[in-house]
């Protein structure tokens, strides 16, 4: 098993599985867990989130997890 | 359609009919054509031979969605280059409404101070010296009173443009009144202040309204905007707009490592997420009152960005919190507190002045030591010391760069002495192109690459890779600039450029007004017909390929959490507009 770090922003904060929030949590994957498989296990419906940062830099869904990384998940948002 | 044209030396106004060449030209196209062949570009910006000139958009004043913006443009006293400065507001409705194509405001007031009145019958300069020195919310209230919003919008200046301050902005009223949408960069406030000129109150009862060529094009181009805007993710009712506001970005570009903080010294800020537009929604729906997210910046927004955000007894603290004045005093000055935040723009509203400029400025002057990072009650001391013009509130005042000379710093975050928004040209190279390259200087609405750089919308491109954005960075500024003449908000660009339905729909409303056949591919050619104006002026005003420069300690500092400089060379910069 890994642990990685997640947080989850904008609209995708009620799936915080400690309660709507974009606070970081730690989540257990085993070894070769993909983002798809993290999304999965958090209940996030497929098309609700449309991009994923690894160690702050944009990862593709079939990224796979290491030990210790953190997973910053978005929906679609803009501002300016 | 006319001009009016108000001599504040010779204090008359006069109405022109509008010539030939002009007769297309909307909003930034009009106001720098306007500014290019007027105003001689070596003068003094505060001199009698600047002008302001404030035109809405082609198709501001129809029911075209979200097309209530309007330009205004001058010599800016800032950068000392063109200036388009761009704002929401019922305003420009009426303006578009009474047939006004612009208003153009030329020479000084010897004496006095002045406010223009202007109605279906005319326009007269009247004065407002009981106005003389009073901040925007109370400037306002005092001309609502006599001239009821139900008819009446306003435009004015604050104590700072009053005091010809390098950073004062142009005040605009919401469409319940606050003077708090800005025209904000480049210091045009100050030129207004230097003629003299306080306030315009705009009556449009008994308008003849836009007059539309071809009524038929025009709706079906407005459908199919409308439709665009409604389905797509970002723009839809309970998008992410609507929802969150544009802070929502806080969050992103923090998880990016592209949120300058402290500064510009990282790119990171541990107190990002208390001051995100998530938070700020929770704050609105805890605490409700006054509060409110999907606030429009004017009737017909169908987006509505804005929101009203409200202090713990709901009473309403400023209208609005958006990501650029969230960031400049958040993460920028490491002030993690909304509320705080929120004061310090409700400040720079009644003081006039642009939010980006007054908080890089505020974080400049922490950096020298003047107040602690993250000191909330010291910054809002200092905007009162710009308030009052004391010695420092007029170093201040002069904007982020003279600060940092004033106090010998070399990290000063500028380019064409503007001071840069929200988004790190070292994390985010696209964004960093177009703060360099722009004839505006520092500005992330000329060329917003951040688009597909950090929210995939439109493609996808990795911030921190140097290639191809310049390019990118000449595509979205070609394309901005042709927004920005047509009086639509930027925001329709996230539906338009995913949805080509509504690319389509918003070339024919303005085909409709205008009765002219452009296609989708006449974007670029006017937009760049406009920058190739922008940018003549400036080279005649004095500037040359050494002014399209990061500031040079981004060259050599590298930023954290990627520990990147800004590593696109000068000979790729200068091919933006070879
Ligand atoms: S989207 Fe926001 S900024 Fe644009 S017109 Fe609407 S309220 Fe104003």
């Amino acid at each position: 098993m890994i642990t990685i770090e997640a947080a989850l922003f904008a609209t995708l904060r009620t799936y915080n599985p400690n309660g709507e929030s974009s606070e970081p949590f730690r989540v257990q994957l085993p070894e070769g867990s993909t983002i798809e498989n993290l999304l999965k296990k958090l209940n996030i419906p497929p098309g609700e989130s449309k991009q994923a940062f690894v160690n702050n830099r944009r990862q593709e869904w079939d990224y796979i997890l290491q030990e210790g990384e953190r997973v910053a998940i978005f929906p679609p948002i803009a501002g300016g | 359609m006319k001009f009016l044209r108000v001599n504040m030396t010779e204090r008359t106004v006069k109405e022109e009919e509008v010539q030939e060449k002009y007769s297309k030209m909307g909003g930034r196209h009009l106001t720098s054509c306007l500014v290019a062949d007027e105003v001689p570009p070596l003068c003094h910006a505060l001199g009698p031979n600047n002008k302001i000139v404030i035109a809405p958009g082609v198709v501001t004043g129809t029911s075209a969605p979200s097309s209530g913006r309007l330009s205004v443009g001058g010599k800016s006293p800032l950068t000392g280059g063109i200036k388009e400065s761009n704002a929401g507001t019922p305003f420009s409705q009426r303006l578009g409404r009474l047939g006004i194509k612009a208003i153009i405001i030329e020479g000084l007031a010897t004496e006095g101070l002045w406010m223009l009145k202007v109605d279906k019958d005319g326009a007269e300069l009247i004065s407002a010296e009981n106005l003389k020195g009073k901040g925007m919310y109370e400037t306002a209230d005092t001309l609502f009173k006599e001239y009821p919003l139900k008819n009446s919008s306003l435009m004015g200046i604050g104590p700072s443009g009053e005091k010809r301050m390098a950073m004062a902005g142009i005040s605009f009223n919401d469409p319940e009144g606050r003077p708090s949408r800005y025209a904000g960069r480049g210091g045009l406030g100050a030129v207004l202040g230097s003629k003299g000129l306080k306030a315009i109150v705009v009556n449009d009862a008994g308008a003849p309204g836009v007059s539309i060529q071809n009524i038929d094009l025009f709706k079906q181009g407005q459908k199919k905007l409308v439709e665009a805007i409604r389905t797509h993710d970002l723009t839809k009712p309970g998008g992410a707009l609507n929802s969150f506001g544009t802070a929502i970005l806080i969050n992103v570009l923090n998880e990016v490592g592209g949120l300058p903080t402290r500064n510009f010294s990282s790119g990171q800020f541990k107190g990002a997420s208390k001051t995100s537009g998530e938070s700020i929604a929770e704050k609105v729906k805890e605490r409700g009152g006054a509060g409110m997210m999907g606030h429009g910046c004017h009737p017909g927004c169908i987006i509505r960005c804005s929101n009203v955000y409200p202090a713990a007894d709901g009473s309403e603290i400023v209208s609005c919190v958006e990501y650029e004045s969230d960031w400049a005093f958040g993460a920028n000055c490491e002030i993690d507190d909304l509320d705080t935040i929120a004061k310090l723009i409700y400040h720079c509203n009644d003081i006039g002045l642009d939010t980006i400029e007054a908080g890089v400025t505020v974080g400049l002057a922490m950096e020298a030591g003047v107040i602690s990072f993250g000191d909330g009650n010291g910054a809002i001391d200092l905007l009162d010391q710009i308030r009052t013009g004391t010695s420092l509130g007029h170093i201040l005042g002069n904007g982020a760069e003279f600060t940092g000379k004033a106090y010998g710093l070399t990290r000063i975050p500028t380019v064409k002495r503007q001071a840069m928004p929200a988004y790190e040209p070292r994390a985010v190279k696209g964004i960093g192109t177009t703060y360099i390259t722009s004839p505006m200087g520092a500005d992330h609405t000329a060329g917003y690459t951040i688009t597909t750089e950090i929210l995939s919308v439109g493609g996808q491109a990795d911030p921190l890779d140097p290639k191809g954005k310049v390019e990118l960075s000449k595509a979205f500024q070609t394309a901005t600039a042709f927004i920005d003449a047509s009086g639509y908000c930027l925001f329709i660009a996230f539906p338009i450029l995913d949805i080509s339905d509504g690319m389509e729909g918003m070339v024919e409303t303005i085909n409709g007004v205008l009765g002219t056949n452009w296609t989708v591919s006449d974007v670029g050619r006017i937009g760049m017909d406009i920058l190739s104006i922008e940018n003549d002026f400036n080279a005649k005003a004095g500037f040359s390929k050494e002014d399209d420069r990061p500031p040079e300690f981004m060259r050599y500092e590298p930023l954290p959490p990627h520990n990147v400089v800004f590593d696109i060379t000068d000979e790729e910069l200068d091919k933006i507009w070879k």
